[in-house]
């Protein structure tokens, strides 16, 4: 564990050397195109073809004047390369500022545009659902919040994506006053979700035990973040907050102001870090 | 960069002349000296050989015409010697001829006029033709020199880092790397060199700069292929960290260490993306030069990531090793919760880590510092179930004690002293140490004699221990807090002779003159008072209790005078908070009993005025409102308490400033002074008195505070409460448990809001502001009202033992400064609940007994005594219970609830006993009383009366005014 894990690749950079006086060096800027790719090779421009129903259309122009058209089933698409549109980096910041209408606005449009192409691979469906989801989850619509949440259920795209919807309708279950519904659910994805969703669930139960002032509880399902989850750093704040205010209520002021501090701290534009500011005088 | 060309097709450059082709194919022969072949034709075979990738085939040709052109042949038209020698360079380069390549480089550098990019060229063949010979430090100068091409810095930078690596100069290595890093674009070549720079960092032991580096990778997570690499990194810079003392840098490193599998699947799906990629690169056919330049360094990077992958895949422990140095690491720096969850993960999920006995004793100690103490007993047999044998385990079990102790959970500390004994016998290393701290918990518990059995005990055990000194002393003090003074005395004295130097000698005279002092030898006292003030230095953290026990022995003589200069020379010096109030009320007591009222109340001041934070000021405005009351000097006292009450009225931490609310409200709500001769004034209306309330609290931005806010409404109705306006003063309580969150409210309010709320009926809401007491202010002096609060919505939810339990902590914990009554009565309440009618019945008789109670208390507490007696149900009992019963509706006829069920009681008692008469004459008594006809007990009196009569001879007679007696059987 103490070797270093160089030593042994320092070849493969020397390697590398023997490629410089024979040819220029620097990679060329990726450019990213917009293209479908089909199963039999076929590369389409996506300004080259519109979206019919069920197919691409490509017109085709003849030598001698006139036109005709080219049909490519949908079905045939194996991968997108798409750059990944910057809407979904901005509605990603707008989520994290609770800004849930003004996210979804930039979502929705991403959303129905990859929706054909949902479990293709390079597609940017599956992002943009599941920021839709959590979008819709700063609101109150929990008709659309659980049709979402079920969509992203059956869509088949893996674990990750069934444990984010599966959290969501825990949320609901923990916002209608029905705990022991969510607890079922919780329970299920901190056994088989990925680390990234198990580390929300732990949040969520830590919310639910800090409602009914089971402090304790609530302190060890929020440190379980910083303990465990270390390198998910976006749920951290939530984490610190709910930790410092059940400290508080476990009669920790000590740890409870530390915890503060170290959220307002580590990150400060936050709207966590600004609510410790208020709640904790700081 | 623009490298030597190597021509695809038939080059201009490279053209022959056609009048020599022509020549050529005519068959002319050449002069008759051997025929050299001409240049042209040399440099067009050089062409063919690059043309066909057979770099090998043409350096002989390009050092013969290189040799014919210095000798002063012309080279053909567009060719010059710089051209021809740098793609002699290459060629030799290519075909790993790196000597003569580096040659050639040379050369170039010498030629009197070379253009700056030939030379740049010249340079990187150079360079990396030393390095590729392993010639690193020579490379160094070269790739140096390079970096002022700005075509080939980068790269020039990068090779020349790497061959500082490589010669083992890191310093001149790391230097590289940092100006490469600081001006090269961010991509996946900087991730590379990144990495680099970070590992040679940690090999130089540049922890700092390493952290840095690794800090600005994981902010370009997206850039990094070699993940595991990066783990890898982080973890040994966590252990550098860690080993530099460095607790709060090495969790920052290891919280950013992926768990295995993660890191695992993480890395497969990057090394997948790269061989993707290089797939597609390879399906090109005829790849251009750069494409070919990705190939290679993809194929590097690959291989980079697929070592660091297979390293991590061969750490046995992976996450057993980081969880345990994450847990460690967390409770280093006082996260002893995420410890806890840690090291419960690693025990419970790596069964085969080594680390697993180090994180039991790690997690004992992770619940005691959070004052776990229940989980601390269940982690100890865990501990010890599963190392039986461990020399951990008694270490543990005394770390325990100590945190114990440092939180006043003495009861804790003997819990896990005692363990220690059980599970690991009284035979180990700390089993001195244990023995000692025993001690003192039983002592601080005043548990003198048990205390005292066990330093008698360690005194034979070990007469030469580490902690001889401190069992003597000890044993000591035990024995003058069980009052056998002359005993303890005389073991002073002997520890005195014993250790002339030892710690405790400067107490043990204190105690020596003490214990004169409890002589009523108060010469003796003050003269051994005066060789102790002569004795120890100034700055002896005793000398203000010797001035205050000279003080005492001066008073005791009468001269009081003398005694309050001593009482104010230990006021100038320092005491604690409880000598503190001993001196400041004994100087109190004092002034008062010889009427120096101002002398009292400068006194007071002055404290305020030198310690304005000092919790005391409110005991200063306290007595100084007391005073000036006593004096009728009603404004000033008012003015005075009102002006320090506006320092703290925003904090609700400050839990005692309603104690000067209660004066304020008790100055400004007694009634008006009668003046002789003139009529008794009219009350001051309330309205009138809230408002001058408000104008005393609620000055500048106290008037937009909500704890200021609440406090002057809870002043309005302590004035409502003097003026006997209950029902105002329960709805200005209401008002603030309307208006104000808990967190906003001192805990005196909180209190008495609770007890408000709990009296309407509304425990739940109650309930919230009496938790707000205990999580907030869990050592305010109101924390009684949270306990007795808390136990009383136990009673009602039928919980005995939680009941009980609160009803203890309320004096146990809190003291029960303003409920012990409560808190008594509760208990027994709590104990009938449990059916401990024993317990139950001693307490009660302990309330009813207490004159200070007497009032609804003593009712209340009569009428259970009854209730007990009535439940044992023999004749003598029931006779008992009937007295009880007699007693609550002839005494206590103010609190009619409980004349209500006494009297009903009492005709059941009756009719029990056979004394039908008697109920009935009881029952027409009850209804006598019509003011209780609102009580259910008198509907069930009148169901139970025709019930009665029925069995009575006919024609009896039952007058309410017969005298009523209780007939026993002769048996009794």
């Amino acid at each position: 564990m103490r070797s270093s894990p160089f030593s042994s690749l320092d070849l493969g950079h020397w390697s590398l050397v023997l490629s410089v006086a024979a040819a220029a060096l620097a990679l060329p800027a990726t450019a990213h195109a917009q293209r479908y790719l089909l199963k039999d090779g076929t590369v389409l421009q996506a300004a080259d073809v519109t979206l019919g129903s069920g197919a691409f259309v490509q017109q085709v122009a003849l030598p001698g004047g006139g036109s005709f058209e080219r049909r490519y089933p949908i079905g045939d698409v194996v991968r997108l390369d798409f750059p990944e549109p910057e809407a979904l980096e901005e509605a990603q910041k707008l989520v994290v500022a609770g800004k849930g209408p003004e996210a979804l606005a930039l979502i929705e449009p991403v959303y129905r545009q990859f929706a054909p192409f949902a479990r293709v691979q390079g597609s940017h469906w599956p992002r943009a659902a599941q920021l839709r989801l959590e979008a819709l989850l700063l609101g109150v619509d929990a008709v659309t919040i659980t049709s979402a949440a079920r969509e992203l259920m059956q869509s088949g795209l893996g674990p990750e994506v069934t444990g984010v919807a599966k959290l969501a309708l825990a949320q609901l279950d923990a916002r209608g006053g029905r705990e022991s519904l969510a607890n079922i659910m919780l329970e299920e994805i901190v056994r088989e979700a990925p680390p990234a969703i198990q580390a929300r669930a732990w949040l969520l139960r830590g919310d639910l035990a800090a409602a009914r002032a089971s402090h304790g509880e609530a302190l060890e399902h929020y440190l379980r973040i910083p303990a465990f989850y270390g390198t998910i750093d976006e749920l951290m704040p939530a984490a610190l907050l709910g930790a410092a205010r059940a400290y508080r209520g476990y009669g920790d002021n000590g740890r409870a102001e530390r915890s503060a501090l170290e959220l307002i701290d580590t990150y400060p534009d936050t709207l966590q870090a600004a609510t410790a500011r208020r709640e904790f005088k700081l | 960069m623009t490298l030597p060309r190597r021509p695809s097709g038939p080059s201009r450059r490279f053209r022959l002349p056609v009048a020599l082709v022509a020549l050529a194919m005519a068959g002319v022969s050449l002069p008759a000296q051997i025929p050299q072949i001409p240049l042209p034709n040399l440099l067009a075979e050089v062409e063919q050989h690059l043309s066909a990738r057979k770099p090998g085939d043409a350096v002989g040709l390009l050092d013969e015409v290189i040799k014919r052109a210095q000798g002063g042949e012309a080279l053909p038209p567009g060719i010059n010697l710089e051209r021809l020698m740098l793609t002699a360079a290459n060629a030799n380069f290519q075909s790993q001829q790196y000597p003569r390549a580096a040659e050639l480089g040379e050369a170039i550098e010498k030629l009197p006029s070379v253009g700056a990019t030939a030379l740049a060229e010249a340079r990187m063949i150079r360079g990396l033709s030393l390095a590729l010979q392993q010639k690193y430090a020579e490379a160094i100068p070269v790739f140096k020199a390079a970096e002022e091409s700005p075509t080939f810095r980068d790269k020039a930078l990068l090779y020349g880092a790497m061959s500082a690596n490589q010669a083992g100069q890191i310093p001149v290595a790391i230097e590289t790397y940092n100006r490469l890093l600081a001006t090269s674009t961010r991509d996946r070549d900087w991730a590379d060199a990144a990495l680099s720079l970070v590992d040679l960092h940690l090999r130089a032991g540049n922890v700092p700069d390493a952290r840095r580096g690794l800090a600005l990778l994981r902010g370009k997570l997206d850039l990094v292929d070699n993940l595991a690499g990066l783990n890898l990194l982080s973890l040994q810079l966590g252990d550098a960290l860690m080993k530099g003392g460095d607790n709060a840098g090495a969790l920052a490193a290891f919280r950013n260490i992926s768990p295995r599998d993660v890191l695992i699947s993480e890395q497969k799906a990057r090394i997948a993306g790269l061989e993707r990629a290089l797939e597609r690169f390879k399906a090109l056919t005829r790849p251009s030069a750069t494409e070919s330049d990705a190939i290679r360094r993809l194929n590097a990077r690959l291989e980079q990531a697929k070592s660091s992958l297979a390293q991590v895949e061969q750490i046995t422990g992976f996450d057993a090793t980081l969880r345990y140095r994450l847990a460690y690491t967390f409770q280093e720096r006082g996260g002893v919760w995420e410890a806890a969850l840690l090291y419960e993960d690693l025990i419970a999920n790596f069964p085969e880590s080594t680390e697993r006995e180090n994180a039991y004793f790690g997690l004992v100690r992770a619940y005691a510092d959070a004052g776990r103490f229940d989980r601390v007993r269940d982690s100890v047999e865990r501990f010890t179930r599963a190392f039986p044998q461990s020399k951990f385990g008694p270490q543990a079990l005394y770390l325990a004690a100590l945190a114990a102790g440092q939180r006043n959970d003495l009861e804790g500390q003997l819990t896990f002293l005692g363990l220690a004994t059980e599970k690991y016998g009284a035979a180990n290393e700390l089993t001195e140490a244990m023995s000692l701290m025993r001690a003192n918990a039983l002592f601080t518990l005043a548990r003198y004699a048990e205390a005292k059995d066990i330093v008698v005990n360690y005194a034979r055990q070990f007469p030469q221990g580490q902690f001889i000194e401190e069992a003597r002393y000890l044993s000591a003090m035990a024995d003058l807090a069980e009052g056998r003074a002359s005993e303890s005395e005389k073991q002073v004295r002997d520890y005195l002779r014993d250790y002339p130097e030892g710690r405790f000698v400067p107490d043990g005279r204190y105690r020596l003159a003490a214990a004169a002092y409890a002589k009523q030898d108060f010469k003796g006292c003050i003269e051994l008072c005066d060789k102790w003030l002569a004795d120890y230095p100034p700055e002896q953290p005793q000398r203000g209790e010797l001035h205050s026990l000279r003080a005492d022995a001066l008073a005791g003589l009468g001269r009081i005078e003398e005694a309050i200069v001593a009482y104010h020379e230990a006021l100038n010096l320092p005491l604690s908070d409880e000598q503190l109030g001993y001196v400041l009320d004994e100087l109190t007591r004092h002034y008062q009993s010889r009427r120096e009222y101002d002398a009292a109340v400068a006194m007071w001041e002055q404290f305020a005025a030198e310690r304005p934070d000092h919790p005391f000021v409110i005991n200063a405005a306290y007595w100084i409102s007391r005073i000036r009351n006593r004096e009728g000097k009603f404004d000033e006292a008012i003015d005075l308490v009102s002006s320090i009450i506006r320092r703290y009225v925003t904090d609700p931490s400050r839990g005692d400033v309603e104690r000067l609310l209660v004066e304020i409200a008790n100055t400004l709500g007694r009634p008006p002074r009668v003046k002789r001769g003139e009529p008794k004034p009219e009350p001051i209306p309330e309205q009138t008195l809230f408002a001058r309330v408000d104008q005393l609290l609620l000055a500048g931005e106290a008037r937009r505070s909500p704890t200021a806010q609440a406090r002057a409404l809870f002043t309005h109705a302590e004035i409502a409460a003097i003026r006997k306006n209950d029902a105002l003063r329960d709805q200005l309580l209401g008002q603030i448990a309307s208006r104000f969150a808990p967190d906003q409210l001192p805990p005196g309010i909180l209190g008495k809001v609770g007890d408000t709320l709990l009296a309407q009926g509304q425990p739940e809401l109650a309930r919230k502001f009496y938790e707000e007491i205990l999580t907030t202010h869990p050592k305010a002096v109101f924390a009684d009202f949270a306990y007795v609060g808390l136990g009383e919505i136990a009673l009602l939810e039928g919980n005995g033992d939680e009941a009980l339990a609160r009803f203890n902590a309320a004096i146990d914990v809190a003291g029960a400064r303003f409920k012990l009554k409560e808190a008594t009565l509760g208990r027994a309440r709590a104990q009938i609940l449990l059916g401990r009618m024993d317990a139950a019945r001693q307490l009660l008789e302990e309330v009813a007994s207490n004159r200070a109670w007497r009032g609804e208390a003593t009712a209340e507490a009569l009428f259970l005594l009854g209730e007990i007696a009535l439940r044992r149900g023999t004749p003598d009992d029931l006779a008992r219970a009937q007295a009880h019963y007699q007693r609550v509706y002839l005494s206590y006829k103010r609190f009619p609830a409980w004349v209500a069920r006494a009297y009903l009681r009492s005709a059941e008692t009756f009719d029990r006993l056979g004394q039908t008469q008697e109920a009935v004459t009881t029952l027409n008594r009850f209804f006598t009383f019509r003011e209780l006809e609102r009580y259910p007990e008198w509907q069930q009196a009148v169901a139970l009366k025709p019930r009665l009569e029925a069995r009575l001879p006919a024609g009896a007679v039952t007058d309410p005014d017969a005298p009523l007696t209780v007939s026993l059987p002769t048996s009794s």
